[in-house]
């Protein structure tokens, strides 16, 4: 990590300060909706409306964290506005599955009441804020219809929402009164599910682009995607300003069978229409010079 | 059978001291609340015992006549009615544990008069003994459990729930005299342990205490390191669900505090001088158990972890109604008592930081011309920076005299790259170079070039934020 440049180590950062930018938000929603719980006609409304809340929100803020790690503006909106759509649906899953492991395994698990109170009700709901984090991790894969994206956010957002469900859980048994103590919960929430994403994009991305030059010079973009395109336009999967002579969305790298080729560039200074790339090799588009690092493949 | 009936009914009209009612009327009670369904299913399950004035439970009762309400926020509300079932602890079958005391007076004479008495046969433990014996025998019922506890400094025999009955009685005859250094009552804590060994138990789950005296405990008992008082025992008992079903026999049982146990859980207590009747009063609280309704009904959307349910059941007599409190549980913990506004602040917080993150380009800005040197892979990776605007020439070999040295890359070998500030820009030049994966005796660089020397890569940067505009081209 050196100067502004944003490393895979930087991404998974950030991802976990999208998160907790997340969970800050849906706190109060919750909160809202747990004052008038009273109000609430039954359970399954109250649970909808707090899973639909919470997932609105969350999904919306981590939809937008693609569009926000870029500073692409139609990447944000569009984003969030798939996150929002993603949200809703994951929160109402999440919520409704967990209730669901809940009754099967909860009860089956924990015989002695206090025990389900303490420990079966805890972790079944832990369970529904990991298929929470699921849905919502998905988002951005559904957004950039990436299927290695949606495998990214299902594993991560699972992940990291069972850990953060875990916190939140158990956080209010440490002071059940205490409206901070929910706050820290869905911070950590949000949290999980940023760092877990971050996580396993880093884990899974089999390799990765190196900029090496100007602006951007630095970063590191884990090639998630069956197909990346780069380019000056904000449609492109890896937008580069303040480069010259790059249009919109002319190169490309494509993943097959665990090759990487590429098309529409210059590699080690010699111009290709299509090249497999190797590790190490030097990919040149306009003024924008890369490097291409492939992760040895375990096998 | 009709012979054990009535020497049960017979045995029943003797009672001195029932818990229960002393009208004539017919009396109710809420004998537990299963509540862990609640925060799924928003279902309470209540189990309700109606007995008549002599303890005997009422049967044949329908619906209609119940009516159940719960605490809210706002008084209490009526609940709806999902299910009344009758005979429902015999199709699921029942758990009953009997807590014995086993202290030195259970070792009297039944007459209470003789403290040392020489007769086995009169001792009052052994009426126990034969009581809960005959109950066991007349458990036919393969689904129904039974435990043993005994107590006086400390628990024995201690049998935990089975269907295996044999095994319970094996242990109520190793029930032993206590020592004199055992002459305590420890009944709190004998009643918190009974609790604990019920509650992995599933279903309905009853506790039958037995006692012929006070809590007397022995200070510092190193058999119960941790101290709980009668109200965390019974607590705890109304967070399993356990009914707890009293016994004080003798003029010397802690009568209030036996009956507060008993009502505060859902059982009965009953009061007997005359150990002969330890074996009906048995057989009564099973009766009654056996004879209980479950009625399940859907929860008010309370916020509290503590509710009040309240049951009305209209008898010809009029009208007879009973309430208890359950653990309820929350989702989320408690609601705040009153709004605070502040909470929203967190929004544009959240949106601040998402803001202040937007804005971050990760950019570099201009800077000044400078090497980027990438060692190892993964973990072990190491970058390093060197800027080389005072110099007018860089040298980077493994050697020590180099301006940059590389150590521990075995495949730089002797190869020594040079860069100089030429009037053209920055050329490198050396034995062996490769510049962006060609090899090249001398070029000039441009922003991103990458140098290889051995597995290392430096990355020359010109400087400027922007990339010189014309260098496009082979070299």
């Amino acid at each position: 990590m050196r100067g502004g440049a944003m490393s895979l180590a930087m991404r998974i950062f950030f991802f976990g300060l999208t998160g907790l930018a997340a969970g800050a938000a849906a706190w109060p929603f919750s909160e809202i909706v747990l004052f008038f719980q009273a109000k609430f006609a039954s359970l399954l409304a109250f649970n909808s409306v707090l899973g639909v809340s919470i997932g609105f929100v969350m999904g919306g803020v981590f939809g937008m964290s693609e569009g926000v790690l870029t500073s692409s503006g139609k990447k944000t909106v569009n984003g969030g506005l798939a996150g929002l759509m993603v949200g809703i649906a994951g929160g109402i899953a999440g919520f409704f599955i967990g209730q669901a492991a809940l009754l099967y395994i909860g009860t089956r698990l924990f015989s002695s009441a206090s025990a389900f109170q303490a420990y079966g009700f805890p972790l079944s709901r832990a369970l529904g804020w990991a298929l929470f984090g699921m849905c919502i991790g998905a988002a951005e894969g559904v957004r950039s219809r990436s299927s290695a994206k949606l495998r990214n956010g299902l594993v991560g957002g699972f992940l990291g929402g069972l850990l953060g469900g875990l916190l939140v859980e158990f956080i209010r048994i440490l002071s059940p009164a205490s409206m901070y103590a929910r706050l820290g919960g869905f911070a950590l929430l949000g949290i999980g599910i940023g760092i877990f994403y971050g996580l396993v994009e880093n884990r899974l991305a089999g390799a990765l682009l190196r900029i090496l030059n100007g602006r951007q010079r630095g970063s590191e973009i884990p090639l998630t995607q069956k197909h990346t395109t780069i380019g000056s336009s904000t449609t492109a999967d890896v937008t580069l300003h303040g480069y010259g002579s790059i249009t919109g969305a002319q190169t490309g790298i494509t993943k097959q069978k665990g090759t990487y080729t590429v098309t529409g560039a210059w590699v080690n200074d010699e111009k290709v229409g299509k090249k497999a790339l190797r590790d190490g090799d030097i990919i040149r588009t306009g003024d924008a010079q890369f490097q291409f690092i492939q992760k040895k493949e375990k096998r | 059978m009709m012979k054990k009936r009535l020497f049960i009914f017979f045995s029943a009209m003797l009672i001195v001291f029932a818990g229960m009612s002393v009208s004539a009327e017919d009396s109710i009670r809420i004998s537990q609340v299963d509540s862990r369904t609640l925060l799924i299913n928003q279902q309470v399950k209540a189990y309700i015992s109606v007995t008549d004035r002599d303890g005997r439970p009422v049967p044949g009762l329908s619906r209609n006549p119940f009516s159940i309400s719960e605490s809210s926020d706002s008084g209490m509300k009526g609940c709806e009615i999902l299910s009344f079932q009758e005979s429902v602890n015999i199709s699921g079958g029942i758990n009953i544990l009997f807590v014995i005391d086993n202290s030195g007076s259970m070792y009297w004479d039944s007459s209470g008069r003789v403290k040392n008495s020489t007769d086995e046969k009169m001792w009052r433990i052994t009426f126990a003994k034969d009581a809960v014996l005959s109950l066991l025998k007349d458990m036919k019922n393969p689904k129904d459990r039974a435990g043993l506890l005994s107590f006086n400094v400390k628990t024995q025999t201690t049998v935990r729930p089975t269907k295996n009955r044999v095994e319970v009685e094996r242990a109520l005859a190793q029930i032993k005299k206590p020592s004199e250094e055992e002459a305590y009552t420890e009944l709190y804590e004998a009643l918190y342990t009974a609790v604990d060994l019920l509650k992995t138990v599933r279903g309905r789950k009853v506790i039958i205490l037995l006692s012929d005296g006070q809590n007397f405990p022995l200070e510092k008992n190193p058999f119960f390191p941790e101290r709980h008082s009668m109200d965390q025992a019974i607590d705890f008992a109304l967070r399993e669900g356990i009914s707890v079903y009293t016994l004080g026999l003798s003029g010397r049982a802690d009568r209030k505090n036996l009956g507060s146990i008993a009502r505060d859980t859902g059982g009965a207590n009953f009061s007997v001088y005359d150990p002969k009747r330890l074996s009906s009063l048995y057989f009564l609280i099973h009766e009654q158990v056996m004879g209980e309704y479950l009625i399940t009904y859907r929860a008010t959307m309370g916020t509290g972890p503590k509710r009040l349910v309240h049951v009305e059941y209209t008898s010809p007599g009029g009208v007879l109604s009973t309430e208890r409190y359950y653990y309820s549980g929350t989702l989320l913990g408690m609601p705040q008592e009153r709004f605070d506004l502040m909470i929203l602040l967190a929004i544009p917080l959240a949106a601040a930081v998402m803001i202040v993150l937007g804005s971050l380009k990760f950019e570099k800005k201009k800077g000044v011309p400078s090497l980027t040197v990438y060692r190892g892979t993964g973990k072990r990776r190491r970058v390093q920076s060197l800027t080389i605007v005072d110099r007018n020439s860089v040298t980077i070999s493994a050697h020590g005299d180099a301006d940059l040295t590389l150590t521990g890359d075995s495949g730089i070998g002797s190869n020594e790259v040079k860069i100089e500030k030429k009037e053209d820009g920055f050329r490198v030049s050396g034995s062996n170079l490769t510049v962006n994966n060609r090899q090249a005796r001398s070029r000039v660089l441009k922003s991103g070039d990458c140098i290889t020397l051995g597995s290392t890569s430096i990355v020359f940067d010109e400087g400027s934020g922007k990339s010189p505009g014309k260098r496009a081209g082979k070299k």
